[in-house]
């Protein structure tokens, strides 16, 4: 919030590697991993990464990659175009936002994301609804979200350590 | 909304611009994606060799847990395979000759052979199948660089995964059987019952316009009929199960799935595309006169009885 008129510094280079973590896991989400006879999809990695978007940017460049960002993983993952851009858009929307210091750490990350999900999830099913007229795989959307919990303590401590060494601060 | 930082009107509105327009995207692309027709070709070649190297260490440590699956029934197994190559031995013999017997006959008859499963196959890598909680696809690393085209076949060790849908010049996404857009005329092998599989986006698929009930039971092995005219007759599907109606276990599932084979199978033409003018004969899908008649064409021609 502006004190006094004075609005804080936006700092537009985050965007960078958020961008770049988007693109990245946009990749990523296509595969899956099969254990104990069951598919394991990465498809939930790259709405970690907008669980984490920086925060201190300006929002209509940040809207714009997240949309180009949700249009890159229907693409990739062969969805409904529009289906991640919504889910996106309306999690960074609707996420209440804090502070980069607040963010940094472990069980924030990890808060922010399970946050997250109580946006992105619904809008999901809801969209699925909308376009295929059924529910979803209950079990693969579940083992989606176990593989992006499991990986995503690494995803926050990399991204946490790259900050830290490229600015000193976040 | 909630936003406090780094915030401006114009950032307001571009970002309720943005949802609309992904809202509206989503409603009009509607169809093409119950078809499955979105994805542009070459985001899929640019997808396939990277998702195939990230991919690699997690195919690796699925075929070390299969090998030691393996490793663990490879005794009782051997035992069992020991049995069954005796029997086999003998089986192959009787094929032997009644192949030869049917190639005679088929010469006599000259049969068409246009819905049978083709000899060729084109061995291709499988990048990914995820299981998402809307689509079920196989991205595989060949496309039109290894003459794969739309609506061939593809199947594993196991059995068949479904068919090409859309093939760019170095990847092609392939139609999982379990997809919920996935429709394959299916048969029983035991009663040669007819029936459609339906894929649900669930692991087994459901057998729906089934008109003979009795002719399915749990347990029947189940082929492709080539009713379609989209797939050959006789490729392995799966199991039926009784579980939740009459539904199927994927043969595919068996195994994680690293090759896969790709039959250059040619559809039949689809009936809608065959323009037939009664007044000036038949007409053939690309536009040319239709040969000849039942009459006058000798391969057509069935054979008279004497005596």
């Amino acid at each position: 919030m502006a004190y006094l008129g004075i609005a804080p510094a936006q700092r537009n280079e985050q965007l960078f590697p958020a961008g770049f973590a988007l693109l990245v896991t946009g990749l990523v989400s296509a595969v899956d991993i099969r254990l104990f006879g069951q598919s394991w999809p990465l498809t939930w990695l790259p709405f970690a990464v907008v669980a984490l978007w920086p925060r201190n940017v300006g929002a209509l460049p940040s809207a714009l990659l997240l949309f180009a960002g949700g249009i890159w993983v229907d693409w990739t993952s062969w969805g409904a175009p529009g289906q991640w851009p919504l889910i996106f858009l309306l999690t960074y929307a609707i996420m209440p936002s804090s502070r980069s210091d607040a963010m940094r750490g472990l069980a924030a990350g990890m808060g922010r994301f399970v946050g997250s999900l109580f946006i992105g999830v619904p809008v999901l099913i809801a969209t699925g609804w909308v376009v295929y007229d059924t529910w979803p795989d209950w079990g693969a959307l579940a083992r989606g979200l176990v593989v992006a919990v499991v990986i995503l303590p690494f995803a926050i401590l990399l991204r946490d350590r790259l900050a830290g060494r490229m600015s000193g601060d976040d | 909304m909630a936003r406090s930082t780094g915030d401006s009107s114009e950032g307001r509105i571009g970002l309720i611009f943005l949802i609309l327009l992904s809202a509206g995207l989503l409603l009009l692309q509607r169809d093409d994606a119950l078809q499955r027709r979105t994805t542009p070709l070459l985001a899929d070649d640019v997808q396939a060799p990277v998702a195939a190297w990230l991919s690699l260490p997690f195919r690796r440590l699925e075929g070390a847990i299969a090998d030691v699956e393996d490793g663990r029934k490879a005794l009782e197994e051997n035992r069992v395979l020991r049995d069954e190559l005796a029997e086999l031995r003998a089986e192959n013999d009787r094929l032997r000759v009644m192949r030869g017997r049917q190639q005679r006959l088929e010469a006599l008859l000259a049969v068409d052979r246009t819905g049978d499963i083709p000899d060729r196959r084109i061995a291709v890598r499988a990048v990914s199948d995820p299981s998402s909680p809307f689509v079920r696809s196989l991205l595989i690393g060949a496309g039109l660089d290894k003459g794969i085209v739309s609506g061939q076949p593809v199947h594993s060790h196991s059995g068949l995964i479904g068919h090409v849908v859309s093939s760019g010049r170095r990847s092609a996404r392939v139609l999982r059987l379990d997809d919920l857009n996935s429709r394959v005329a299916v048969k029983s092998e035991r009663s040669d019952a007819r029936a459609i599989l339906t894929g649900t986006n669930r692991n087994n698929p459901k057998l729906s316009f089934v008109a003979d009930e009795a002719g399915w039971q749990p347990g029947d092995r189940v082929l492709t009929s080539g009713d379609d005219g989209v797939m050959p007759a006789g490729l392995p599907v799966g199991t039926v199960t009784g579980e939740g109606g009459l539904s199927v276990d994927l043969d595919f599932h068996d195994r994680p799935i690293d090759w896969v084979y790709v039959m250059p199978f040619a559809s039949l033409a689809d009936p809608d595309d065959v323009d037939v003018d009664p007044a000036h004969g038949d007409t053939l899908p690309d536009g040319t006169d239709a040969p000849a008649t039942a009459e006058t064409d000798a391969s057509l021609t069935m054979p008279r009885e004497t005596g």
